[in-house]
């Protein structure tokens, strides 16, 4: 696809009503995210803001302002306040790009179109409590580094950085192979403020390199989220009969086969296969969501929004 | 399992249906339908985990369902096994070979069983023993009548009706004799290294053993030595007499003219018979009755006068007395009847007299033929029409009408003639040669013997004392003639048909390419040659003109398969031609001048033409009886001898029986228990159960 040419409209990826949707969820950071900005997350810097965190004895230098006279007046010695600093939640969406990302179910939408849906969902709901994102697109793997194909924005804010991201995925469509453990392992090197990472792929790839990224990522204080996106087909495997499956991440001729000795053996290595993700986000503190192409990304962030936003209560 | 047999036994053709489970397995791999697909990462691991646990069971299914498949054609084919009771496996079903006895003898009554007849009895046995079989039992039937023939071989009981059905639908008995010998022979060489078990129905006439010699030293020879159950039904006695023969005399003939049925009759019983009583009938109508004593196998003929009162095609029966055989009491014979016949007369020109030629003698003569009674009726229903024309003037066409073309004198005898006679007789016409002593010998011997028209030569005149003419008498006739002419010796060709009281021929007839010749000793002119005797004269006349057109007639009576040829008048105006054997169903004939049919009747009685006209409001249908008579092969009911059956026993092994109640109880000793085929039907259950199990487990 050359520079330039869409492969979706805008339109596509954030639509009318499902902007609608998004109006009133927030994605609250459940750890103690660093921010440069204020915001309304909680932040391990000290700062303004007008939530109390606890006494300290005066220094020298210390601003007059931040005395607490009552306190020290009851203790006659000199106290100062020290408060928590309200900081901005930063954001960074991985999106999977590689070919098993083509894949749609009749004329369903692609996992690929789903994902840039699901991610550009999440940017609307961090743009609208004034948050910071950034885009990361693993796209096909090359020889040594970054590959070509991939799209690194930095955290940024503001409709003109959500437009440059929308226009990021827009202009992308799943091909060649995975490369998403390259892409995470960039992003560890790059040693971004702590937030959160949304990782937005259908895992369909080896998951041991993927999960030691994400745990580096997490030592780092980064809050890890793993959306899944499903293919309804690749999930329920409904053929009976001999099927040549053609690998979108290869030029190989396929596999050819009898599908109905398969079809549970296929079954129950699919549940598997997520069955090791949830389990390994489960023990490391991680989210893992499941999405399915034929339901609307809008609906499965707020489903998990709310479910995020009801364990930051509890917690 | 020895020997497994089955029921469709060609369905096994079918077998290469088993491969459909491999070839639809290629067939859908080649099929395959390309998908796009992304995840490849559980599909490539699904793939390693059905290769380690799977494959084995997925060739575990590829053949559970190629067993499945065989099992359905199998089953389809149906298998059958015969198992003892007794726990000895004897191989699939025993073979059942039936020689049945359908010859002629057959029909013969049984011993109180009234009408019932052998045949009744042997098809009675042979139903409920083939109700007795299995589905799948292997049987066959063999007619052992004239050349034996299969009706089933090796066939298999599909159900007890069609069985039924094969039995009840058996054509009752020809007229053909036995041969049980050879019969048994091809059974036991039928039967081969199968477990068989030979039943013979048959009666015990001596005349179907005939010949068996060699049949039963086949089969004596045979590896195994079969075993032979014989039904021997015997008739209610033994006494048979047959009407061998009838004929008339001529089969042509004139209305309200005598002619004669000569019947033979033969005993073919064991004891003398005092008084076979014999009667003829005209289309159902009794005519006479004759009675005469018959020694045991010894003939008898009997001769009959009657009168067709009408004209047309009549149907003479000869019948006696009904007795064990009935089939052979009677038989049948054709009469033409007419009302009319022409007689043309070649006079020479140098007789001028009224009774100097032939045709002033028989014009006298039917001129008394035609006189009338006190009562205004003719004397007889029909005279010839004679008319006389001199030789010049004789021509094919001239003579075309004629039904008997009579050559009077001989004295004028030229090539011409010779041809219109030849042309004359080729076209199915009669020439009646009557030469008298004005004969030129040699041009008659010459010009008629180039012709081929002469039945005998003539040699000369008879030489009789000086002054006084030589008188010859007629056999069986009252006439005198004084006769002036001997014959060369009949040649092989020519018959004589009547004699002189000496021995001398009287009339030597040839017969010619559709037509006859019939050449007299003497000349038919009433002026030297005869003494005419009027009440001689009128019958020797009919009787001539009659036998010359009967002879130049197809025969209205022949044998079985003799060819039946009927002229018809007007082929141009017939519609159609049926024909019809006895009571069988009619069949279609194409209308010619002269219908043909080749093969004639098979089975003695009355066949018949019938011959619908186009105008069918103007003429009635025409029907034209064919008497068709066969050889009376099967009527000797002598029972075979005791030293005889010994024979046969040492050829086979022979169990002899009487009645169903005996041969069920000889059958059930030897039989072998029921049959046994469900074994296929659980093979093809299992099979599915499996197919059914695996792919539970698969999906």
């Amino acid at each position: 696809m050359s520079r330039g040419q869409m492969a979706y409209d805008l339109s596509d990826l954030l639509r009318a009503d499902g902007r609608q949707a998004l109006e009133h969820l927030r994605l609250k950071a459940r750890k103690l995210v660093t921010g440069m900005l204020h915001g309304t997350h909680r932040s391990r810097r000290k700062g303004t803001s007008t939530e109390f965190d606890h006494h300290a004895i005066y220094q020298p230098g210390d601003p007059f302002k931040l005395i607490d006279w009552k306190a020290s007046a009851r203790h006659d010695r000199i106290y100062v306040k020290r408060q928590l600093e309200d900081t901005a939640l930063q954001v960074r969406i991985v999106v999977d790009r590689s070919g098993s990302m083509r894949r749609a179910t009749g004329d369903g939408p692609t996992k690929y179109l789903q994902a840039a849906r699901l991610a550009t969902a999440m940017a609307y709901v961090i743009l609208e409590e004034r948050d910071r994102f950034g885009l990361s697109i693993a796209g096909a793997a090359t020889g040594s580094g970054r590959s070509r194909g991939d799209a690194w924005l930095p955290a940024g804010s503001g409709e003109p950085h959500l437009v440059r991201c929308v226009q990021a995925l827009c202009a992308r469509e799943g091909s060649g192979g995975d490369n998403l453990a390259e892409c995470l392992r960039v992003q560890v090197e790059q040693s971004e403020r702590r937030g959160l990472t949304a990782l937005v792929s259908d895992l369909m790839l080896d998951p041991q390199p993927v999960q030691a990224h994400l745990a580096r990522l997490m030592a780092q204080g980064h809050d890890i989220v793993v959306f899944q996106i499903c293919d309804p087909a690749e999930q329920e495997f409904p053929f009976s009969r001999w099927v040549r499956f053609q690998n979108l991440e290869s030029q190989a001729s396929g596999t050819r086969i009898d599908t109905v000795p398969l079809k549970r053996i296929y079954r129950e290595e699919f549940q598997a296969v997520q069955d090791e993700w949830r389990q390994w986000c489960r023990r490391n503190g991680a989210h893992f969501v499941v999405a399915r192409t034929d339901s609307p990304m809008e609906a499965v962030l707020c489903e998990y929004l709310a479910f995020r936003d009801e364990i930051g209560r509890e917690s | 399992m020895n020997g497994l047999s089955f029921v469709n036994p060609y369905l096994l053709w079918a077998m290469p249906l088993a491969a459909a489970p491999i070839v639809i397995y290629f067939l859908m791999r080649f099929r395959a339908v390309t998908v796009p697909w992304g995840a490849d990462y559980v599909l490539q691991r699904a793939i390693q985990r059905l290769k380690k646990t799977r494959s084995l069971d997925q060739m575990l299914l590829m053949a559970l369902r190629t067993l499945a498949a065989a099992a359905i054609v199998l089953a389809i084919a149906r298998p059958v096994t015969r198992w003892n009771a007794a726990g000895n496996v004897q191989g699939s079903g025993v073979h059942h070979i039936i020689v049945l006895d359908d010859s002629a003898s057959t029909m013969a009554r049984v011993a109180g069983g009234g009408p019932t007849t052998v045949w009744d009895k042997e098809k009675e046995i042979l139903g409920k023993l083939v109700a007795t079989w299995g589905r799948g039992e292997r049987w066959s039937l063999l007619r052992a009548a004239g050349e034996p023939r299969w009706v089933r071989e090796y066939a298999a009981v599909t159900s007890p009706e069609e069985s039924a059905h094969v039995v009840g639908s058996l054509e009752p008995p020809g007229e053909e004799s036995a041969a049980v010998g050879r019969a048994l022979a091809m059974a036991v060489a039928a039967a081969g290294d199968r477990p068989a078990e030979i039943i013979l129905l048959a009666d015990d006439q001596q005349a179907s053993w005939d010949e068996a010699e060699q049949s039963l030293r086949t089969a004596a020879s045979a590896q195994n030595r079969q075993a032979v159950t014989w039904v021997r039904l015997a008739p209610r006695d033994r006494d048979n007499r047959a009407v061998t023969s009838v004929r008339v005399q001529p089969e042509v003939c004139l209305v309200g003219h005598p002619c004669t049925v000569v019947v033979k009759v033969r005993n073919f019983g064991p004891t003398a018979v005092e008084d076979a009583t014999v009667e003829v009938l005209v289309d159902g109508a009794f005519q006479a009755r004759s009675s005469t004593p018959i020694q045991p196998g010894q003939e008898a003929t009997l001769e009959f006068l009657i009168t067709p009162e009408s004209a047309g095609s009549h149907a003479v029966a000869a019948r006696l007395a009904a007795d064990v055989l009935p089939s052979d009491d009677e038989a049948f014979a054709g009469i033409d009847v007419r009302d009319r016949a022409t007689v043309i007369v070649c006079r020479d020109s140098a007789k001028s007299g009224a009774l100097d030629s032939a045709g002033g003698f028989l014009s006298l003569a039917s001129e008394v033929l035609g006189r009338k009674d006190d009562e205004g009726k003719p004397l007889l229903a029909a005279a010839p029409l004679v008319v006389e024309i001199c030789t010049d003037d004789c021509s094919a066409a001239s003579l075309s009408k004629a039904d008997v073309v009579v050559v009077d004198g001989g004295s004028r005898i030229d090539p011409a003639l010779a041809t219109a006679l030849a042309q004359r007789v080729d076209a199915g016409g009669a020439v009646l040669l009557a030469p008298d002593s004005s004969i030129d010998q040699e041009r008659w011997n010459t010009l008629l013997g180039k012709a081929n028209l002469l039945p005998a030569h003539i040699t000369g005149a008879v030489e009789g004392s000086p002054g006084i003419d030589p008188v010859r008498r007629l056999a069986g006739s009252a006439a005198v003639f004084h006769s002036w002419l001997n014959l060369a010796p009949v040649p092989e060709k020519s018959v004589v048909t009547r004699s002189f009281t000496d021995g001398g021929p009287f009339a030597v007839a040839m017969a010619r390419s559709g037509g006859t010749v019939v050449e007299l000793a003497v000349g038919l002119n009433g002026r030297i040659n005869n003494l005419v005797v009027f009440a001689d004269v009128l019958p020797l006349v009919i009787d001539l003109v009659t036998d010359c057109m009967s002879r130049a007639a197809f025969p209205r009576t022949v044998g079985t398969g003799e060819a039946i040829a009927v002229a018809i008048q007007d082929p141009a105006a017939v519609m159609g031609i049926t024909f019809a054997q006895g009571d069988a169903e009619p069949e279609s004939v194409e209308p010619a001048a002269v219908v043909r049919l080749p093969g004639g009747s098979n089975r003695s009685g009355l066949s018949s033409l019938l011959v619908l006209g186009r105008n069918a409001g103007q003429s009635a249908p025409q029907r034209i009886w064919i008497g068709v008579q066969g050889p009376r092969l099967d009527a000797d009911l002598a029972p075979l001898s005791l030293a005889r059956t010994a024979e046969i026993a040492t050829a086979v092994d022979l169990t002899t029986v009487g009645s169903w109640e005996e041969l069920d109880r000889s059958l059930e000793s030897k039989r072998l228990g029921r049959d046994w085929q469900p074994w296929a039907f659980a093979g093809l259950l299992l099979a599915l159960l499996g197919e059914t199990a695996l792919t539970r487990r698969f999906v």
